[in-house]
Formats: C-alpha cells, structure tokens, sequence
C-alpha cells in the first residue's frame, strides 16, 4: 500500500461564466470577474438523493439564487483551487442498531460521514470558503449538559464487513475498530469520532477514506484509549492523501480524543 | 505643606512629572502587551483583569517615585496612609464595600464579560467589569452600571454559562383531541427541526388539564446563541404540524349552562311580525 499527496488542480475560470458543481445536498456556483471570484450556494432537501456533478459551466445562476460572496484573489499570488475535507468538528456517530462486543474481542466498523467542500488558496494555502455538503445537524456529547462540547451527529447503518460498505461521492469511510479490553459485555449506541484530527485519502476504487481509528475500551473502569492517526484499510491498495487533518498538535489530538470518549 | 511644596524647585516638580507620564505610559503600554499576548491563551475576562492589575501596579511605583522625586519620605507616607486610611474608610464605606464585593466577584467568578445576565428587570451584556461596578449592555443598547455589592447581595441569573440552553413550549390542545398523536407529532417535528440538537433528545409531556386544553410542553435542546430564534421557529412549527393534523389548537372559552347543566341552551325562532323579506 503506498500513499501519495494528490495536487488540487488550480481553477481556471473563463471570466464571467457562471460554473456550476453539485455533491450531496450542495449546489455550489462560482464565477470569476477579474480578480474577483463570486460565490453562492443552494442545498436540496436533505431527503433527496445526493447530488454528483462536476465543475461546470452554466447559462445563468438559477433566479432565486443571490451572491453570498466574493473573493478576491489576485491571480498573480497563489493559485485557487476546491479541494474537499472532513468535517471541522467530531462527528457523533450513531449506528442504525446498538453494536454489542463481546469481552476481549474486537471488531470493525465502517462508518460515514459527510465531506466538506473548500475554496482556497494552493493546497495547504489560506482557507477562503467552505460549505458542507450535507447541511449537518448538532449534537453535544458530554457527561452532562454542563461538560461537553458540541459536535455534529449523524446516523449510519455502520457495517463491520468491508465488502459491504457503500461508497458515495461526498461521504468520507472510516474504520473504527473496536477492542473490548475488558471482561464485561460493551454496547454502544454511539461513538464520537474526532474527524477533525483525521486526513483524508482516495482511491479510484473505494472513494474517500479517512484514518483510521482505535478505540481500547475498558468497561469496568469507563477507561478508553483512542490512536488516531492509522492508515485506511489495506484492502484498499493505493490511496491518495486529498487532505491533512485541520488539527495538526498530536498532544491535542489525543487528549481532545479522550475528552470525547470519556465525555 | 505649602512652605515644602514652596521649596521644591522646578526641576523637581519637572522630574517628578515625567515620571508620572512616563509610568502611565509605561503601565499603559504593559498593560496593553499583556492583552495582546493573551489575547488566545485567556478568557476577556481574566485579561482584562490582568491588564487592569499591571496598570495599576505599575502605575502605583512610578507615582510614588514621582513623590520621592519631590521629597516625600515613603515611610511618613506609608504612616500616613494608615491614619488616612481610616478616615477614608469612614468616609468611603459605600464604595469599599463595592471594592471588596468586586474582589468577591472576580474570586467567584459568577460570569464573564460577554456574559448575559438577568438581574431585576434588567437583561443585559456585560461588558466591562471594574473596581465598584459591572456595565451591562441591554438588547435595546442602554447601560447600566450594577454595583458590586448590588450584586452580592442579590440573585441574579446568568443566560449564558453553558453553551446549550433548553426550549420549553407549552402547547395546549382541545380536549377531544387524541393526546398521544398530538405528542408523537411535536416530537417528530422537533427531531427534525434543523435548530434541535440530536443529543440532548427532545421529549414531549402533559403539564395540566387546562381550563380550555390539555397542556403539552415540548422541550427542545438548541444552541444558547440560537434560543430566540429556535424557540419562535418551533412555536411556528408546531402551530403548522397541528394544524396540518387538524389537531385543535384551542382558545379560552367558557360554557353557559341554564337549569339542568347536561342539557344545552334551548333556541327557539320567534318571528317577530315586524315585516321581512316575504
């Protein structure tokens, strides 16, 4: 398996054409006049079936529609260029049905979560936009409704066999493998998974796939060891990094980690 | 005092001026660093905090330098501030109280700039605390300054400690309608209203058998910058779901009973042979 940084291609925009690009629930515009690029977004209704079209020239924006931005960005500095990403707070995953492991065992789940879709400058430049491609929801995860933190929440069928995992265009795979280091039964109605001190990766066979991630649990004493930072499966073969994690400190990744586990 | 201050020269008056200028500018450019340095490592509150101590100290050393300058003993001033200091304290009682209330407050640390309170009848910001008194911003754009004592003294509730805050809406529904779908029906339109966190859930109960409804209250968790907004958007929703269901929704009425209370009003129509349409 070999990794390889994959270079966003720059944008090259004919001046004052509309560009049109749709991924999940996200119909993205942009338009360059100049050195000045126009943006504006729309969603459809989260109960629609996702959206995949690339970056392509339009008539007109849709009449509804107004500019929400305009960047500008002076073609002489750097290059801009959309990259996509993962979402910039812990997803709060919830598996369709509880998931029970069994003491001193282990298993995988596959779990996803949607992309965000950035505007900036060269690859790891100055991030100018961002929109997420599916309009998520929050949640908090803490001890109580005092302690916590705020993170997004989404329900997922989280399968445990690989060759069962859905791909989609604008929805990111990660493995979490789950080990019962104790002598008691686990269940777990959900799990926070910190995707903001996770990269992401591609293949042209399996889609986006993040890190993966370990949790150690021991249920007698509610002690959990989180190691971020993994490379995706093997199976996958050769992947691609699209993205770094947003959060680089691996003293705060660890410790934000156990600050989600343990609430 | 006046035949010693008529022996100070000029050049004493000068230096000890500088000094003072020169220790606010100092204390004032410290003071300012310190913000700026902890701009991201500490919260408004204790930076202002901070950078009001440095001034201050600073400031204090550079003034009584100024008063040496001039020839002021510090041990004289230190023994006559101790005489001072309790005629001051007679004399300033109200404000000292405030001094040690403030010190109080910032050990307690009930709240922070940034912070909406509620105190009275007042609802408000903070935006500056000082020595005597706290400044609160209301939603209208007025201050008021709040003395410290005032606020140890009282209760006061603070709107913004915790970053998620809990809706609750009472909705009142007739009698003939069936309670549990009308629950089921809130609590669907909550979970998928986009301003409800997923976690904490919202739940739906049954408050009191009302004169004119069954009460319901629907308690949804949002974020605490979004309450006004969530709480009007979920009682325009819930208002949209009922109606959509054709739940009844009802308003106070009252029923008129004449006699026997099971039997209704008797109408009758009497033509009054005062012409009509024939």
């Amino acid at each position: 398996m070999s990794i390889v940084a994959r270079k966003a291609e720059p944008l090259c925009l004919a001046e004052s054409q509309w560009y049109e690009m749709q991924l999940g629930d996200l119909f993205f515009y942009v338009m360059r006049k100049g050195d000045v690029y126009w943006t504006t977004q729309d969603y459809q209704e989260s109960s629609s079936p996702a959206l995949f079209k690339p970056l392509e020239p339009v008539s007109d924006l849709p009449e509804h529609l107004e500019i929400k931005e305009k960047i500008y960005f002076p073609e002489t500095s750097e290059q801009l260029v959309i990259t996509l990403q993962l979402a910039d707070k812990p997803y709060q995953v919830n598996p369709a049905a509880d998931v029970k492991i069994a003491p001193q065992s282990r298993l995988i789940l596959y779990v996803s979560t949607p992309l965000w879709l950035q505007v900036r400058a060269e690859d790891e430049g100055e991030i100018l936009a961002e929109y997420p491609t599916v309009i998520p929801r929050l949640s908090w995860v803490g001890k109580n409704t005092t302690e916590g933190s705020l993170c997004y929440s989404t329900r997922t069928s989280a399968p445990s066999v690989f060759s069962e995992v859905k791909h989609y265009k604008h929805r990111a795979l990660t493995a979490l493998e789950l080990v019962n280091d104790g002598e008691q039964l686990i269940t777990i109605d959900r799990l926070s998974l910190p995707l903001n001190i996770l990269g992401l990766y591609h293949t042209d066979t399996g889609g986006y796939w993040t890190e993966s991630v370990r949790y150690r649990i021991k249920p007698e004493t509610g002690e959990t060891t989180i190691v971020a930072g993994q490379r995706p499966p093997e199976e996958l073969g050769d992947v691609r990094l699209i993205s770094r994690a947003r959060s680089t400190d691996k003293t705060s990744r660890f410790r934000t980690a156990m600050n989600l586990i343990m609430g | 005092m006046p035949e010693i201050i008529a022996t100070i020269g000029i050049a004493e008056w000068f230096r000890a001026g500088l000094l003072v200028s020169i220790g606010f500018i100092v204390a004032k450019l410290a003071s300012r660093f310190f913000r700026s340095v902890t701009e991201k490592k500490l919260s408004t509150h204790h930076r202002l905090l901070g950078s009001m101590l440095i001034f201050y100290i600073l400031f204090l050393i550079f003034f009584l330098s100024g008063l040496k300058q001039l020839g002021f003993s510090m041990s004289v001033l230190l023994g006559a501030a101790g005489v001072l200091s309790v005629a001051v304290g007679f004399a300033s009682q109200t404000s000292a109280s405030n001094l040690i209330s403030g010190l109080f407050l910032i050990a307690e640390k009930p709240f922070e700039i940034g912070d909406v309170l509620k105190l009275d009848e007042y609802t408000g910001e903070v935006i500056s605390i000082d020595l005597i008194s706290i400044k609160l911003r209301t939603f209208d754009n007025v201050m008021i300054r709040v003395p410290n004592e005032t606020l140890i003294k009282t209760t006061f509730t603070n709107l913004s400690r915790f970053p998620i805050r809990r809706v609750d809406l009472v909705i009142g529904i007739a009698y003939n309608e069936d309670i549990e779908q009308a629950r089921q029906l809130l609590l669907k339109m909550a979970s998928d209203h986009q301003r409800a966190l997923e976690h904490p859930e919202p739940f739906c109960i049954v408050t009191q058998f009302n004169a004119s409804s069954v009460d319901l209250q629907l308690s949804v968790w949002v974020l605490r910058t979004e309450l006004k907004d969530a709480k009007s958007e979920l009682l325009i929703a819930s208002k949209n779901a009922l109606d959509e269901a054709g739940i009844e929704i009802p308003y106070p009425h009252t029923s008129l009973y004449i006699g026997k209370h099971t039997q209704p009003l008797p109408i009758s129509m009497v033509q009054d042979g005062r012409g009509g349409a024939d």
